[in-house]
């Protein structure tokens, strides 16, 4: 019996006729084709570095402040380097840190910002403890000597890069003698970031992890190295 | 429900269950499934591009490398292909070619070319997905989000490409470098999608809606044909078209014996035969002969090679290379041996050497699927707590994740020999399943059980080698 | 019984061969760093590990009981981690860049130790693994893990070939 022919089976529903094969229409393969390829030249361009797929950064530089990071704290300046117990600035604000490492200045000046570190109560030892300057000594003989600048709740990542001025040494020969020469110089070891504050609230500063379960780079007190609260920002 | 005659009730199906039914009938059931996974790839895809540069505070290589990549093998053995169901990769491309989400469209978009023949097989998406664990073990693929955002558009943009000048799914099928990985393992699965019945599509279907579509549906958009005997996994995308297609309601989701693919297909070809004993050979033979020869192999080529910058250090790309050809020479090379050996002490005249390498090597899947299983249960384990603290950060700066939180808070939640202890469950697990399926395919008269245990023991021997190059990898530290 | 033991002999053969390669790729290739004959009180000794993906350099590292050490860590491609649980050292490696872990003193009863990477680096990742041996321990509690579940494979797989001769269902 040819095939045609043979009696449905009971109960099924009558096949739908086959239909003709979807007609392609030429305007709408040009379209497709004309946004792919956009599409693939703004991928390739982001990704050789030509152009930011991210938010727009803030235009111009706002309020200027300068971040001193030293084992294990923060020295805090507003754009006048006069010196601040913290950061404070309003909600909408554009915000530039100048990240200047205290390894970047001469050896004395170093010492004594870390002399700060005796105040507090670093690595579970009491304020004052001699085996923290010990630590520090001992960190920096083991070329533990960069930081990760952060903000909690903000896009701050910085990453501190005082090896390339240090030269292998623990403390830099030469170079500019005090913060006002090194940011005039713009010195090789200054870092800045750009940003919004957009949160209200005091917001800690920190030493960013650099693994997956608390360590970091500037070795022994890396944990403690937080300024509670150090970035305000008013309504 | 079917009244086709004959087909009765299977207790094992389950489109017989009345949401079920309706969810795979639903015409748009395969939009509501790739919508959320979109909406996620797209969140991963900037966080990774636009993110932080740290592999474990970035929310797309957290999701990516842990979360995808572990519910990936997980729901190979529980669903087969499920993701490729909610892919958007693929699906976005089938739409725009398609001109539609999910209606019937009366026109397309794109040159519809049916895609080259030399092409039409494994070979190809075998080599992409040997590429693609090299980018991994040579540069760190995983570890970086750019390059993480870079992998997801390069497939992006190829799929659609491909789209737009080959008909149907042809990225998915023949060119997505997950596609022979996928595949193969989805032969595990306890899930199958399978006609209930012949007759009506041998007697009553001169149409063939299943495979050609109609004016309601689509057909296969694998080129797959669920009513000619369509009988493994291996291009079953689960997007139900055909269940939705078929005039005479033929075509079921159902139950089965898990990985019966892996021994009862009654064609298997060599060049998903081959996929699988390379997938096999990358999760086993290779790490080890990375473990022990990697770093001496590169100071041997840097007498010839100049050193570069890690990554990219030419002396230690050529000997990850080496190290892959002679990892996966190898594995092909013994599993042929144990082919021969089996044929030869079978003592049947009617099996061919390269059909049982074609038979063993999908039966040695799971041997492979339950030591990558075990690589992902360490790390899980070892940094438990991760995925919360980088969505406490994404949602900070969503969807960019510039932001730190603060701390970060990875747990050791098992010691390194209770993780052990699983990975040896897991990977015993493993070898018993691959020799069930291997009892199950080598040759032997059935009247003669001495001939039936003389052919099982070469390929066994091959599988219970296979797992001790996983077990003594991941156990190495604790001796 | 004359097809299996021809067929169970070459098998077995090969399986030995190769069950014998594998524990030697496992546990053999990769320099031991030693300690000295007795450890000078007071110092500290320094030990380089070498990583790469997958695996560390030195495989094992000794030492004796009570001796201050330094690990000196440095990646030769991506980011690795070098972490030793029980001695609380945790190190980030980049490529091309020494990271040095303080002075810690083992005060840890003999045995062995596991050495792992701690930053997620690639599917290879959980093989990333490394012994620190304290003394000259006699057995440690994971030693025979890796034995033992090789001979329970052995059973599995004997245990399927007696069933392998069987009406296949």
């Amino acid at each position: 019996m040819d095939p045609g022919q043979r009696p449905a089976l009971a109960g099924l529903r009558p096949a739908a006729p086959t239909p003709a094969r979807p007609r392609p229409l030429p305007w709408a393969t040009a379209a497709a084709a004309l946004v792919l390829a956009g599409l693939t030249g703004i991928t390739g361009l982001a990704f050789l570095g030509k152009i930011s797929l991210g938010p727009p950064a803030p235009s111009g530089t706002g309020i200027v402040f300068y971040v001193v990071p030293y084992h294990y704290g923060y020295a805090f300046y507003d754009s006048g380097l006069v010196e601040r117990q913290a950061i404070e600035v309003k909600v909408g604000e554009t915000v530039t840190l100048v990240i200047v490492p205290a390894q970047a200045l001469p050896r004395e000046v170093f010492l004594e910002y870390n002399k700060r570190s005796l105040k507090l109560a670093v690595g579970g030892l009491s304020p004052g403890d001699p085996r923290v300057p010990a630590k520090v000594q001992e960190d920096l003989a083991l070329g533990n000597v960069e930081h990760i600048i952060g903000i909690a709740a903000h896009p701050v990542y910085v990453t501190t890069n005082v090896a390339a001025v240090l030269n292998g040494q623990p403390f830099r020969n030469g170079g500019p003698a005090t913060l006002a020469e090194a940011v005039s110089q713009k010195d090789a070891s200054i870092r800045s970031v750009t940003f919004t504050a957009r949160r209200v609230g005091a917001f800690d500063v920190l030493c960013v992890d650099s693994g997956m379960d608390g360590t970091g780079t500037c070795g022994w007190g890396h944990k403690w190295m937080i300024a509670k609260g150090a970035f305000v920002v008013r309504p | 429900m079917s009244t086709t005659p004959g087909a009765g009730l299977d207790r094992r199906e389950l489109t017989r269950l009345g949401p079920v039914r309706r969810a795979v009938l639903l015409p748009s059931f395969q939009f509501w499934t790739v919508l959320p996974t979109l909406a996620l790839v797209v969140v991963v895809l900037v966080s990774a591009a636009v993110g932080l540069e740290h592999p474990s505070a970035n929310f797309g290589t957290v999701v990516t490398w842990i979360v995808w990549w572990g519910g990936l093998l997980v729901s190979f053995v529980l669903v087969g292909r499920a993701w490729c169901l909610v892919c958007p990769i693929g699906a976005i491309p089938e739409w725009l070619q398609r001109l539609s989400p999910w209606w019937g469209s009366r026109y397309t978009a794109g040159l519809g070319l049916p895609w080259p023949r030399r092409l039409r097989n494994l070979w190809l998406p075998t080599a992409l997905f040997v590429v693609f664990v090299f980018l991994d073990n040579g540069y760190g693929m995983s570890n970086s989000p750019r390059m993480t955002a870079g992998l997801i558009a390069v497939l992006a943009l190829g799929a659609a490409w491909v789209s737009l000048v080959f008909e149907r799914r042809a990225f998915c099928r023949y060119l997505c470098p997950l596609t022979a990985f996928i595949g193969t393992c989805a032969l595990t699965s306890v899930f199958e999608l399978r006609r209930r019945d012949p007759a009506p599509c041998r007697n009553a279907c001169p149409t063939k809606d299943c495979y050609r579509g109609n004016a309601r549906r689509y057909g296969c958009p694998m080129g797959e044909f669920p009513g000619g005997g369509l009988e493994s996994n291996l291009h079953c995308i689960l997007c139900t078209e055909c269940v939705k297609s078929c005039p005479h309601d033929n075509i079921a989701l159902r139950w089965r014996a898990p990985g019966r693919d892996l021994w009862a297909m009654s064609r298997p070809r060599l060049d998903g035969a081959c996929a699988a004993a390379v997938i096999v050979g990358l999760a086993t033979v290779v790490p080890l002969l990375a473990l022990a020869f990697l770093p001496e192999l590169r100071s041997l080529l840097a007498r010839l090679l100049p050193a570069g910058v890690p990554p990219n250090d030419p002396p230690r790309l050529a000997a990850v290379v080496l190290v892959f050809g002679v990892g996966l020479g190898a594995t092909l090379g013994l599993l042929h041996a144990a082919s021969l050996l089996s044929r030869w002490a079978s003592g049947s005249a009617r099996v061919t050497t390269r059909a049982l390498f074609t038979r063993y090597a999908y039966a040695l899947i799971p041997v492979g699927l339950s030591k990558l299983l075990a690589d992902l249960l360490d790390h899980a384990f070892r940094t438990w707590g991760v995925l919360s603290n980088v969505t406490s950060a994404l949602l900070l700066d969503f969807p960019w994740n510039r932001v730190m939180p603060e701390r970060a808070s990875a747990t050791d939640l098992l010691g390194p020999l209770a993780v052990y202890g699983l990975q040896v469950a897991l990977l015993l697990g493993g070898l018993l399943w691959s020799l069930e399926a291997l009892r199950r395919t080598a040759p032997g008269p059935a009247a003669d059980r001495a001939s039936g245990v003389a052919s099982f023991l070469p390929i066994a021997g091959l599988a219970l080698v296979l797992t001790l190059a996983s077990l003594w990898t991941l156990g190495s530290g604790l001796l | 019984m004359r097809p299996v033991l021809r067929a169970l002999l070459p098998t077995a053969a090969a399986v030995l061969l190769l069950a014998l390669g594998i524990v030697w790729l496992a546990e053999g290739p990769g320099a031991t760093a030693s300690p000295a004959d007795a450890p000078t009180p007071g110092t500290t000794r320094e030990v380089a590990i070498r990583a790469q993906a997958w695996g560390f350099r030195p495989r094992v590292v000794r030492v004796a009981p009570g001796e201050t050490l330094r690990l000196a860590g440095i990646s030769e491609d991506i980011q690795h981690g070098l972490a030793i649980n029980d001695l609380g050292v945790n190190l980030q490696l980049r490529a091309g860049q020494v990271a040095r872990s303080p002075a810690v003193t083992v005060n840890l009863p003999e045995g062995v130790y596991t050495i792992q990477c701690s930053v997620f680096c690639g599917l290879g990742h959980a093989s990333m693994k490394a012994k620190l041996v304290v003394g000259s321990p006699r057995a440690a509690p994971g030693s025979g893990a890796p034995w033992i579940a090789s001979l329970l494979g052995l059973a599995v797989v004997v245990g399927v070939a007696f069933r392998a001769g069987r009406p296949r269902g």
